[in-house]
């Protein structure tokens, strides 16, 4: 029973959650804060090697007609800089942020999924390697970050430098999915009890918003990757305008993805500001509620911004006017915030230690950079800029600016938290100042040699154009700002063993992490908070109310890993989780899909096969229970009697698989928005000749009644009738083997091939991806008919096969989107 | 809860649906209104591989002004919806601080935010009204704007 107790068992909780040391602890741990770090110091170790990257371009770009570097290595460097910095770098510090601080933000005791939190880090890891491995092969990435096909295409690039490429951002895609899956799960299921979503520090606004964004965007990138290695490799048409393909549709499927994911990478940071500028200021963030909308509704309007990219490829005058009006309102959200910021300021009593100077550092960059994305989000002005270094100074306005400006803030403000120690803060100003005068002195001039009309990716330029003085300002500016980082490195590596001890909150903060010791111990709470207001530490001071956070007396949840699970509005709490231990698994997993995607870049399929049984075997053992329990224990606490491992209604297994179904729903989307789109721009007839439809009819209606069989497997279990439960999930695998069989023998009978034109290309890919997704359905069915005759379910306990139901019936609600487009519409014409 | 009150006292007095209609309207009606707008202009004025110099769907101008009028209507719903809900729960951040009819610091600008029942309904206001600011402007682009690139 949970009890509440002034003086927690301190002891016991250590021996809980600690990781053991030594190799196994490192290769196991899933502590949210250990994962966190790892994230910080990979990521920041990539920014550093982005750096030298773009040290080496301008270097070559210093004077005029210089030969450094030849045009492929320049092509190679700057391809790798982008693709570093922007993937690598942005978005994987911010996780390292959120998952470090959201459970001590939030008052938790982890994140809801701690094995899939070290999933993602590994992942991360082994997409990072994969990426640079590239470079010993001398097979760098060379077509850009955003890769544009015809360049990436096997008759422009025929090394295996692009496939380097593509499959990095399939391997970066599943990190972050899985990530982002785990940061919508904890947001709404693990909060402090009382954390009602009014109460949310903003960065954990950010970082959720950006999760959402990633589940519904990444899959486009997926896809287009995809598409791109089977273009190469297999000798599909997706991009081949000779064969009904569209290079359009890279461009598409990539912005679509790709404006969002500049919003994953600077709504986090900003949030960073916001929560960290309010405590330099002596008061809270103006403006809460406004801020934490213009952060969403920010990416929402990122959803519909992606054309502004492709404003000069020929698109309706009308259309453009849509997205240009978008792209200029975007900016609405942003000025909100800004003027929060500057209302903070205002009415505040500021003082300017180092994590504020780069927090007001910040705002200016952030104005600049937004300024000119205002600029560019004009149709007309864009035509004249498009491929100019302006767009250069833009961009790198608004991701130094908007992300490492507030990241490097962040590590200064927290951290004390993290290690217990404050950084210097001599080095600190010298730092802000190196890396402030040197962004400027290396971006604002890009602008002056754009408007002049230098184009962007020139591997060098001739004498007599008016660019030779900007340019050689850039390069004495990128050096300044190299070694402002290089400050901040010495800076962290003395200050983690000398810096003054900071105390557990040195910045006098509002939010729940500076309730926590520095550095925090690896249970985060002795007692579990209850929060009555966004500050609780300032609740005094700001005497908003009566109530009062509980931070020192509450429950303690002793009973093994434990943490709370609460109500997605209001926090109420609403059972006690049981987390797991620590797990060599992810980290299996992750080198499993390492050696898939080795296999696919070498087209070494027996390698594959290695990979996929070895990610298998991982995930059954991941997903097998180590208890079983078919009665529903319920535990007592101060919130009344809650049940023990699981919510009454939605756990977090059906959050997170809720949200496996939302972005695999996008993912098929996005293939469908292809098969239209190329349909719409093909000058042959589409298809050439419709497929047969009457085999997969009968299969349309097999599938249904799969669907309808998990249905029932569902009434039965809850009536506690385990047998019926067998029979329904038994009747519901037969009909998806049948499924697949009768698919296999269509394939056999159809007339084209996947490498016939682009309409088969899709065709195949489609169904394709949909079987795939049936046989992954088929082993969940599996392995809960398997537990079901093992008797593991009963009317109490039955979450999983709720989830598996979930999916199941997520598949055969894909399978009619597929079928009334690749098999009815061609029809109806 | 012992020390606190509930974060949402006014939470009998709105429905949860209209709380996310309110939210929800205005992103889903601009949504609907670029969508289908791309798309059609896209395809009538460059169907294949060369673009037209007028559309050849008569009464385009008119198909894409009734989507957004749709769209502006459906924003003007939520925000009045979340205009309702956010006066029905004007009292909030008073009853759940416990400070009734006080204001909560008198260095607060624009709202403490307590009360998750009120803060959902002035997000809706908030996102309602910004996207009915995009959608008239994106309405009037297909007056000023010609559609296909000849025209």
């Amino acid at each position: 029973m949970a009890t509440l107790a002034e003086a927690a068992p301190v002891r016991q909780l250590e021996e809980i959650w600690e990781t053991p040391a030594g190799w196994r602890g490192t290769i196991s741990s899933v502590d949210h804060k250990t994962i966190g770090k790892r994230y910080l110091v990979t990521s920041i170790a990539f920014l550093v090697i982005g750096g030298i990257e773009a040290l080496l371009m301008r270097s070559q770009l210093a004077f005029s007609s210089q030969h450094i570097l030849s045009a492929e290595a320049y092509n190679e460097l700057f391809s790798m800089h982008g693709v570093t910095m922007i993937f690598l770098y942005a978005a994987p510090v911010l996780s390292g942020f959120s998952n470090y601080l959201w459970p001590l933000m939030l008052g938790a005791r982890d994140m809801a999924y701690p094995r899939l939190n070290a999933l993602s880090y590994w992942t991360y890891l082994v997409s990072g390697i994969f990426l640079y491995t590239s470079m010993p092969f001398g097979a760098m990435p060379n077509a850009g970050w955003f890769d544009y096909v015809p360049y990436a295409s096997r008759e422009f690039n025929p090394g295996i430098n692009i496939d380097f490429y593509a499959l990095t951002l399939i391997l970066l895609a599943i990190s972050t999915t899985v990530g982002s899956i785990n940061f919508i799960t904890t947001l709404f299921k693990t909060r402090a009890p009382g954390m009602s979503l009014n109460r949310m520090p903003i960065i954990v606004w950010g970082t959720l918003t950006a999760s959402i964004a990633n589940i519904f965007a990444l899959p486009a990138l997926s896809a287009a990757a995809a598409m791109l290695y089977l273009d190469r490799r297999i000798g599909t048409h997706f991009y081949d305008p000779s064969a009904g393909g569209h290079p359009l549709l890279w461009q598409h499927l990539f912005w679509m993805f790709g404006h969002p994911w500049v919003y994953v990478i600077v709504l986090p940071a900003m949030g960073i500001v916001s929560d960290a500028l309010p405590t330099f200021c002596r008061r809270p963030l103006v403006g809460y509620t406004f801020v934490a909308m213009a952060t969403v509704m920010t990416a929402m309007l990122g959803f519909g911004v992606w054309l502004h990219h492709m404003f000069a490829t020929g698109i309706a005058p009308l259309a453009l006017a849509f997205f240009g009006g978008a792209s200029i309102f975007i900016s609405i959200p942003s000025a909100v915030a800004v003027f929060a910021w500057l209302g903070t300021l205002w009415d505040g009593k500021p003082w300017y230690p180092a994590p504020m100077k780069f927090m007001v550092g910040f705002v200016a960059l952030f104005v600049i950079g937004g300024v000119s994305g205002v600029m560019t989000a004009a149709v007309p002005l864009d035509w004249q800029l498009t491929d100019t270094y302006f767009v250069v100074a833009h961009l790198h306005y608004v991701l130094v600016g908007i992300n490492v400006f507030p990241v490097i803030a962040g590590v200064y403000y927290w951290f004390p938290k993290i290690t217990g120690r404050m950084m210097d803060e001599r080095l600190g100003t010298w730092n802000f100042w190196a890396m402030f005068i040197g962004a400027n002195l290396v971006f604002f001039p890009m602008h002056i040699v754009g408007l002049l009309g230098m184009p962007r990716r020139i591997y060098t330029y001739p004498a007599g154009y008016g660019w030779d003085i900007y340019n050689l300002i850039e390069t004495i500016g990128a050096f300044v700002f190299a070694i402002g980082v290089a400050l901040f490195a010495v800076n962290v590596w003395i200050s983690r063993k000398r810096g003054v001890i900071a105390g557990a909150n040195p910045w006098d903060a509002g939010t729940l992490e500076w309730s926590t010791p520095s550095p925090p111990p690896p249970y985060n709470f002795a007692v579990i908070p209850t929060v009555a207001s966004r500050h609780p530490l300032w609740e005094d001071r700001l005497n908003e109310g009566s109530a009062r956070s509980s931070i020192w007396k509450g429950p303690v949840l002793v009973n093994g890993r434990e943490t709370f699970a609460t109500t997605p509005l209001d926090a109420e709490p609403s059972a006690v989780l049981q987390m797991p231990q620590d797990t060599w698994l992810p980290l299996g997993l992750a080198i499993s899909i390492g050696i898939i995607g080795y296999g696919l870049l070498f087209s070494l399929f027996w390698l594959v096969g290695i990979g996929a049984i070895a990610a298998a075997a991982c995930a059954i053992a991941w997903l097998w229970p180590a208890r079983v329990a078919t009665e529903q224990p319920t535990v007592d606490t101060e919130f009344g009697v809650l049940p023990l491992g699981q919510d009454w209604r939605h756990d977090i297994g059906w959050w997170g698989m809720a949200c496996v179904v939302a972005t695999e729903a996008a993912f098929f989307a996005y293939l469908l928005f292809s098969y239209y789109y190329l349909g719409s721009q093909s000058t042959n007839p589409w298809p050439a000749e419709a497929p047969r439809i009457a085999l997969p009819l009968v299969n349309t209606l097999i599938l249904i009644a799969s669907s309808v069989a998990v249905i029932l497997a569902t009434r039965e279990i809850r009536r506690d009738n385990e047998k019926s439960l067998s029979r329904w999930l038994g009747v519901a695998v037969v009909l998806g083997v049948i499924f697949l069989a009768l698919q296999v023998v269509e394939y056999s009978r159809e007339k084209f091939s996947m490498t016939h034109d682009a309409y088969g290309s899709l065709f195949y890919t489609i169904t394709g991806f949909h079987g795939a997704h049936v046989m992954v359905g088929l082993l969940m069915l599996v392995v809960v008919l398997i537990r079901s005759m093992r008797g593991h379910f009963s009317r109490a306990r039955h979450e999983a096969i709720t989830n598996v139901a979930l999916y199941w019936h997520f598949v055969d609600l894909v399978w009619l989107a597929v079928f009334t487009t690749l098999y009815l519409t061609p029809h109806m014409q | 809860m012992t020390t606190t009150e509930h974060p949402a006292p006014a939470r009998g007095a709105v429905a949860l649906g209209g709380l996310w209609f309110g939210f929800l309207a205005g992103p889903a009606a601009w949504t609907l209104q670029e969508l289908v707008g791309s798309a059609i202009t896209s395809h009538e004025c460059f169907p294949r591989i060369f673009p037209l110099a007028a559309p050849p769907m008569e009464g385009m101008r008119g198909l894409l002004f009734g989507v957004s009028l749709f769209a502006i209507v459906l924003c003007v719903a939520g925000t009045a919806v979340a205009w309702r809900d956010w006066t029905r729960t004007r009292a909030e951040h008073h009853e759940s601080t416990g400070k009734a009819r006080q204001h909560a610091h008198p260095a607060a600008l624009l709202e403490t935010g307590e009360g998750r029942t009120r803060f959902m309904a002035l997000s809706g206001v908030l996102v309602s009204v910004t996207f009915l600011i995009v959608v008239i402007a994106n309405s009037a682009s297909i007056f000023l704007v010609r559609p296909c690139p000849g025209q």
